[in-house]
């Protein structure tokens, strides 16, 4: 199986999206947009999934809390899964929730034994009840959670390792976090668990000036912090790391382009496609030029 | 009770009612039935098959011309419509718009195309992948849709028939009414059976206009010539009207509301100079 390059389906995006199919390998459904929706509602993404391969994405299960997940929320999921038959699903290392708040974004929750023993239990438990493991995605995070025994690549290669799932590498959230927390990219890239890297999110983001009075730890420099806000193009940096990726990940790849907004001219989502491809095109000839050398 | 004994508006609510019952389970059944095997594996990825799919032949002609007058291959002058020069039709890679450039090669009427040969075959291809996916209706979906819709007129012409036997028999005339809505029940009976769209065609058009109901909301901020295939993509699945007319301001004069059909004779100065009216779908359509 070949290596895939797609895009997040957004409905803004559908007239680009269904003419250029030839271009586009795969689309990846945010589910959480149908999690109530009839039998009737979810027909189109049905007709949509035959036109080409979708996966799809959750960002609200919370799976890397500390608490529980309720069962309904995997359920939602489950019934999407069986309607559609995605080729996968994924959900993010985050948590969303504690103590009944749901606080509406994707924190990055402390990194302890204790947090990743429960996120294994969640993912267990999510993956019995949808029938498949989910691809667990790696987050971006403005400040670094107080309280951790670890940092974010060892956090990540023990819920992976320990769960057995696979994992969506987001790169710009790599490197969002790579660049806020003062570590060369490409470091902390090669400290993730690559060899369970399945899928990859390609995104961009914007500089943001810290806030005043913010406390500057050791090793964080940054004034300004980079924060992954879906809506700039992908930066050359990123796909840089997707050759890195490429070039150490001999697994086949399923990369996704995600665009939440300030829309660009389709033919920029293209080149952007287009790059994509030329990345992993760049990472796998590396791979075989290392290969031959060795 | 039985119902044959009622008279009157009571037995006309009756029929009404039972009517209105038997032609919406014809349709049901119908719709049922052609939506049940897996969807089509065709992909709708050509605009113009998803116009040929929502309005049939003319339907596709209009998007080709907007969307071709739209990349500036087609130029209006006034209500004539020209190809801007020799080597546009160089230009495009679709048969059909290809046909449509040639058609214009002389100033024309944007309706013209619709009796011109070589655009009327194009559409013919786009007719036939439509009925080969069960999507559009051809003559064997007419003849299984035949029994049903049979029965359902026999059933409407027995229960108006026995009715008028009695009232007859009873000395009573006012039958008129009651013929009148078996007639229209009837009509509506042979438009169901007659209908173009097959039920999985009708579903695959619901669901282009459910994934595509974000573009329609944003069809105000689109401008010709500046983003071609989404103003080309919401005219397929939506029809013209959906593009804003202070931005399209040649759809007006182009596609007049009383001359939408084109039904001109021979000899019009709107045909294509390079067919007439010989051959093509213009009088009967191409959908089957």
């Amino acid at each position: 199986m070949a290596d895939r390059i797609g895009l997040g389906w957004r409905g803004e995006l559908a007239a680009g999206i269904f003419t250029h199919l030839d271009h586009i390998d795969l689309l990846e459904i945010i589910a959480d947009d149908y999690f109530d929706a009839d039998a009737r509602a979810l027909r189109p993404l049905a007709t949509l999934a035959s036109q080409v391969p979708i996966t799809l994405h959750g960002v609200s299960m919370g799976l890397a809390g500390s608490e529980a997940v309720e069962s309904r929320r995997m359920e939602n999921m489950a019934r999407l899964v069986e309607v559609l038959r995605p080729e996968s699903w994924s959900e993010h290392l985050a948590f969303v929730r504690a103590g009944g708040i749901e606080i509406g974004h994707l924190a990055a929750p402390p990194r302890t034994m204790r947090n990743i023993a429960a996120a294994i239990a969640n993912i267990e438990r999510a993956s019995a009840i949808v029938g498949r493991p989910p691809l667990l995605e790696n987050i971006a995070t403005l400040i670094n959670p107080p309280g951790c025994q670890f940092d974010e690549a060892t956090w990540t290669g023990g819920v992976i390792e320990g769960s057995g799932a696979g994992m969506l590498l987001d790169l710009h959230n790599l490197y969002a976090n790579a660049l806020n927390f003062g570590e060369a990219p490409e470091r902390l890239l090669m400290r993730f668990p690559l060899h369970r890297v399945r899928a990859v999110h390609l995104s961009g983001g914007h500089w943001i000036p810290e806030p005043r009075g913010n406390r500057i730890d050791a090793g964080e420099t940054a004034r300004h912090r980079l924060l992954d806000d879906h809506v700039h193009d992908v930066p050359a940096d990123v796909f840089d790391l997707l050759s890195l990726l490429a070039q150490h990940a001999p697994q086949p790849l399923d990369v996704i382009i995600e665009r939440d907004g300030n829309y660009p001219d389709f033919r920029s989502l293209l080149e952007q496609l287009g790059s994509a491809r030329a990345s992993l095109a760049r990472g796998r000839a590396a791979a075989l030029q290392m290969k031959a050398a060795a | 009770m039985n119902p044959f004994h009622l008279t009157g508006f009571s037995f006309l609510a009756f029929y009404l009612v039972t009517g209105v019952l038997i032609t919406w389970g014809l349709r049901y059944a119908i719709r049922r039935s052609e939506t049940r095997s897996p969807p089509p594996a065709q992909n709708m990825t050509d605009p113009y098959l998803i116009a040929h799919l929502r309005g049939g032949e003319k339907e596709a002609l209009r998007v080709v011309t907007v969307a071709l007058l739209d990349r500036g291959l087609l130029v209006a002058e006034g209500d004539k419509v020209r190809t801007v020069n020799s080597q546009a039709v160089e230009l495009v890679r679709r048969p059909i718009e290809k046909a449509v450039l040639r058609c214009f090669r002389s100033a024309g009427d944007a309706i013209g195309v619709f009796k011109d040969e070589a655009t009327g075959k194009a559409c013919n291809d786009y007719a036939k992948v439509l009925a080969g996916q069960g999507m559009v209706a051809d003559a064997g979906v007419y003849a299984s849709r035949l029994l049903p819709a049979m029965i359902a007129l026999g059933a409407l012409v027995a229960i108006a028939a026995v009715k008028i036997q009695i009232a007859l028999s009873q000395g009573r005339h006012n039958i008129g009414f009651l013929i009148v809505l078996a007639i229209l029940f009837g009509i509506v009976t042979v438009v169901i059976w007659r209908k173009r769209l097959t039920g999985r065609g009708e579903a695959m058009l619901a669901d282009l206009r459910d994934l595509f109901a974000r573009l329609k909301g944003r069809a105000r901020t689109m401008r010709a010539g500046g983003q071609t295939n989404e103003a080309t993509m919401l005219a397929a699945v939506f029809g013209l009207a959906a593009l804003p007319a202070a931005n399209f301001p040649f759809l007006e004069r182009l596609y007049p509301a009383k001359s939408g059909d084109g039904g001109g004779g021979c000899g019009s100065s709107s045909s294509c100079s390079s067919s007439g009216c010989s051959g093509g779908c213009g009088g009967g359509g191409c959908g089957g």
